[in-house]
């Protein structure tokens, strides 16, 4: 006897996700713009804003499986059936925000060239993470998945953590939210708290084979969190900061007054 | 090891006290070269107080011999002239915008023979106003956000009315 699989879209939470995005999205673009009467600015803070919401979904997608292995996956079961829309909802975004700097902007691709060497190196960075993270929408259907057997498509999804680092880089090169002090502190404690969710996920999995004592486990963690925190906390020596560039210059001719 | 972690913090801490940017590209007459220009407080200048203007330029336009004058007219024909502080490709100036309303503000690069003239109209709609600047109604956004948020309401009520199943459908 073969069973029939009831299945209705409002019975589906991927649909909520998906629609109510939409909506959002919409919504943005009429608030800001009866806020805001200048074009140029207007432009320039629908494409801060789609930015953020894309980086807030992704985290959300990114964070529901580490949380989920600590937790107990059955209290999560909604947001782990949630996340493929989750994660797409996060492409548009990006691709919004994509959109609005590129043509918005900037003014088209043939403008690219116009940019200071900086914002050319984080629109790469940028562009590479919205090309991984849209295969990676593409290819959140269950009958792709069925076409490319789910091994390969897990294998395809860990490249999520890829673009999720160039997205960083690509936020800290010339992002404009970084530049609040609580964003900043916000960041920082949602990557401590993502790489150690992740890290300990990794630790206890490793684990099953080096089979360690409780202590040597929780060595083995707080050493890689230790590790991958010292690995945030240099991004800032490592990569150039637009804005940080502007204060050191700033700064420097205050003293020059002063003098 | 500590010693860069320490420095790393220091440039964190650095960083929290600075306020919003964004930037805007400017291409010059010719269309050969692009600069970013972008102004503090939040590309959003009040009247009446002081913002700072930083114009970044491309390598390839500038070198030792790069000079930058910035004029600022306003609409009535007021110019300014602020002083510019050359570092580099960065070329920073301090200004204070009288009244709101809509300034040209003319970046002109010379570099040995050659001038680059780079033009942008800003308008500045907060702080002082000597006149109410024309503010032009949107009817389309007013319907976009009373038809998203009739929408959002109504797939909320939706969600609400078939959780139960909703969350049955998550376990398959």
């Amino acid at each position: 006897m073969s069973q029939t699989r009831h299945y209705q879209l409002l019975f589906n939470s991927r649909f909520y996700v998906l629609l109510s995005t939409l909506l959002i999205s919409l919504l943005a673009i009429g608030l800001l713009r009866l806020q805001i009467a200048d074009d140029q600015l207007y432009l320039i803070r629908l494409q801060q804003l789609f930015g953020l919401f894309c980086l807030i979904y992704w985290y959300i997608a990114l964070i529901i499986s580490p949380l989920g292995y600590i937790i107990g996956k059955q209290r999560l079961r909604q947001l782990e059936f949630a996340r493929r829309a989750i994660g797409v909802s996060a492409f548009y975004f990006a691709l919004l925000h994509a959109s609005i700097s590129l043509w918005g902007q900037i003014g088209g691709v043939g403008q690219i060239q116009h940019l200071p060497a900086l914002f050319q190196w984080s629109l790469i960075g940028g562009s590479i993470a919205l090309g991984i993270l849209g295969v990676m929408a593409a290819t959140s259907f269950d009958r792709v998945i069925s076409y490319m057997t789910y091994r390969k498509w897990k294998m395809l999804h860990r490249l999520v953590y890829i673009s999720w680092f160039l997205v960083v880089l690509h936020v800290w090169s010339v992002g404009t939210h970084l530049a609040y002090t609580a964003i900043q502190l916000v960041g920082l404690l949602a990557l401590a708290l993502l790489s150690g969710l992740e890290i300990y996920r990794i630790a206890t999995r490793l684990n099953n084979k080096l089979r360690l004592g409780k202590a040597e486990l929780s060595g083995l963690f707080l050493t890689i969190w230790a590790a991958a925190l010292i690995l945030i906390l240099t991004i800032p020596t490592v990569v150039q900061n637009y804005h940080s560039r502007h204060a050191d210059h700033t700064k420097a001719g205050h003293n020059e007054a002063r003098r | 090891m500590i010693l860069r972690l320490l420095i790393s913090i220091f440039t964190v801490s650095l960083l929290l006290s600075t306020t919003a940017q964004a930037h805007i590209l400017i291409t010059d007459n010719t269309k050969t070269y692009g600069s970013i220009l972008h102004i503090i407080p939040d590309d959003d200048p009040i009247a009446g107080q002081e913002s700072t203007l930083y114009f970044d330029m491309q390598n390839r336009l500038v070198n030792n011999n790069t000079r930058v004058v910035l004029t600022i007219k306003d609409t009535r024909g007021n110019l300014a002239s602020p002083a510019i502080k050359i570092d580099g490709t960065l070329a920073t100036a301090k200004h204070t915008f009288a009244v709101q309303g809509l300034y040209e503000l003319v970046f002109a690069v010379r570099s040995d023979a050659e001038s680059y003239i780079f033009t942008h109209t800003q308008r500045v709609s907060r702080g002082i106003a000597s006149s109410a600047l024309d503010n032009p109604s949107y009817v389309w956004a007013e319907a976009l956000i009373i038809t998203t948020t009739t929408g959002l309401l109504l797939l909320l009520t939706t969600g609400i009315r078939h959780r139960h199943s909703i969350a049955k459908q998550s376990k398959m």
